[in-house]
């Protein structure tokens, strides 16, 4: 926890940052973009620069920066990895799935709807499915940035949820995608300088390379330092790191949803393609950060991040670097976690409004009540997430551990679907 | 999709199972892949093949979107 003036200027600096966000959203929503669909798919005319940003903003979410930070802290190189895989599921993505923008799909279960046969029990299927992993990708969120808020001002958990909801929830609310998009422009910006900032200044910090190694072979962990940390986790464990990653940026509805709204199918294909090269390039930075943090923590005996290496971002921001850049590294922190939750949060109400609405009132929805209806579901996702988050963590813990190991089953099915036109 | 969703529930279930996919595969990622891709090839080729062309399913797409009635894409 960070305390005194440094507190105060943190707290003042996230509100700032947050109402900087609502007026983005507010200005988005004057432009004539939450109109009927236009709420949901941004009019379909998303422009190369903006799509890079949200593409990549979206793909360096809690997984990305915090737990691959852990990932560098724990395992060394292995810290590289996960983003690296989530910056190839985005290729994968450019090349195998960007030709469906001109099928003005809205959602991935309509796509693969496509992919089989135009089968609605797929889409049904499929629909409900991706609602929930949603809900739970929101609720994680939430509780990631709780956490984050807790630790560093002390915050009482239920408070630090309530705020971390309202962050995000709040322009998504007003602006609808385009608010998402633009914000992630923004957050972008934030997250890769921040990382780029607490990234060069780790190294010196842990007293170069050569005090890093030796860290780790105090620890009796040299295997970190070798490439992807295969000498610590072995070819397997570096693998199972990479497929989920790799599958959850390949199967996600989000990407695939930056494909949908993008201005034309060789829009979508290029933004994601340098998205990925900015994810790919960004991927030694949690851990070199990570690595840079075990060694600090080591020599100074920081008990709670050795403890809870989830906290090592959040702790080289707050004791490493002096207050002004460790307010940039913490709102780049928090701009990971929330690009990512406000990109679940839409897709979760457009899957609601176009499939799992159907599939329970079997009557589509009023274009010109998209906006309404999906506002009240937003609002509904977010107390549910929420609710989940306070009253059944547990069984959230559990649908995520479950969704962890299904991704790759609707990963294959995707990618089989695609190749194969016998697939049914 | 089933057959992965099926494998995550009993990796979560039965601990045995568990404990023994983690100390082979380091974690249910690489067995899941190996088992749906599968049970995608065998209930694929055990099933009569795909009847329409790109465009009616794309229709039938928009069809299920609109709620109409799927008959006259044929």
């Amino acid at each position: 926890m960070v305390s005194g003036q440094y507190a105060v200027l943190f707290v003042i600096g996230f509100f700032v940052y947050i109402g900087l966000m609502i007026l983005i959203a507010y200005m988005t929503s004057k432009k004539g973009t939450t109109q009927g669909e236009d709420y949901l798919m941004g009019g379909r005319n998303v422009g190369l620069l903006l799509l890079i940003c949200t593409a990549a903003a979206t793909a360096v979410g809690t997984g990305t920066s915090v737990g691959a930070t852990a990932n560098g802290f724990r395992d060394g190189w292995l810290g590289a990895v996960y983003p690296l895989a989530n910056a190839i599921g985005l290729v994968t993505v450019a090349f195998c799935f960007s030709h469906v923008r001109k099928h003005k799909f809205r959602t991935l279960c309509e796509e693969l709807q496509f992919y089989y046969d135009g089968s609605p029990y797929m889409r049904k299927f499929m629909s409900v499915v991706i609602f929930i992993v949603s809900i739970v990708w929101v609720g994680s969120a939430i509780n990631g940035g709780a956490n984050y808020l807790a630790y560093l001002i002390g915050m009482d958990m239920i408070p630090a949820k309530i705020i971390t909801v309202l962050a995000f929830g709040v322009y998504v609310f007003v602006g609808g995608y385009m608010a998402v998009v633009w914000t992630d422009a923004i957050q972008a910006v934030l997250l890769f300088g921040g990382f780029v900032t607490i990234a060069i200044l780790a190294i010196p910090a842990a007293g170069g390379f050569d005090n890093i190694r030796a860290a780790y072979e105090a620890a009796g962990n040299p295997g970190a330092m070798t490439a992807f940390g295969v000498g610590s986790k072995g070819v397997l464990g570096v693998l199972a790191v990479a497929l989920a990653s790799y599958y959850g940026a390949m199967a996600g509805p989000t990407a695939h949803m930056r494909v949908y709204t993008a201005k034309s199918p060789q829009t979508a294909r290029k933004a994601i393609l340098i998205a990925a090269a900015v994810v790919g390039c960004f991927s030694i930075l949690p851990a070199i950060v990570g690595m840079s943090g075990f060694t600090i923590a080591s020599n100074t005996g920081a008990e709670s991040v050795l403890a809870n290496p989830d906290f090592t971002f959040a702790y080289m921001a707050t004791t490493v670097f002096p207050p002004a850049i460790g307010l940039v590294c913490l709102i780049a922190g928090l701009s990971a976690i929330m690009s990512s939750a406000d990109s679940d949060a839409i897709a979760g109400v457009t899957t609601f409004l176009t499939d799992v609405y159907a599939l329970i009132f079997k009557k589509p929805v009023e274009d010109k009540d998209i906006p309404k209806y999906s506002r009240i579901i937003l609002v509904i996702m977010l107390v549910g997430a929420f609710g989940m988050t306070i009253f059944a963590n547990d069984i959230m813990s559990y649908i995520n551990n479950v969704i962890g190991s299904f991704t790759p089953g609707m990963a294959v099915a995707l990618l089989v679907g695609r190749f194969w036109k016998r697939t049914t | 999709m089933a057959s992965g969703i099926a494998f995550g529930v009993v990796y979560l279930v039965y601990q045995p199972f568990n404990a023994w996919i983690t100390e082979v595969f380091k974690g249910p990622a690489l067995p899941v892949t190996i088992v749906t891709f599968i049970f995608c090839i065998v209930v694929s080729l055990l099933t009569p093949p795909s009847t329409h062309t790109e465009e009616e399913r794309v229709a039938l797409v928009m069809a299920e979107r609109n709620q109409e009635k799927t008959a006259s894409v044929r």
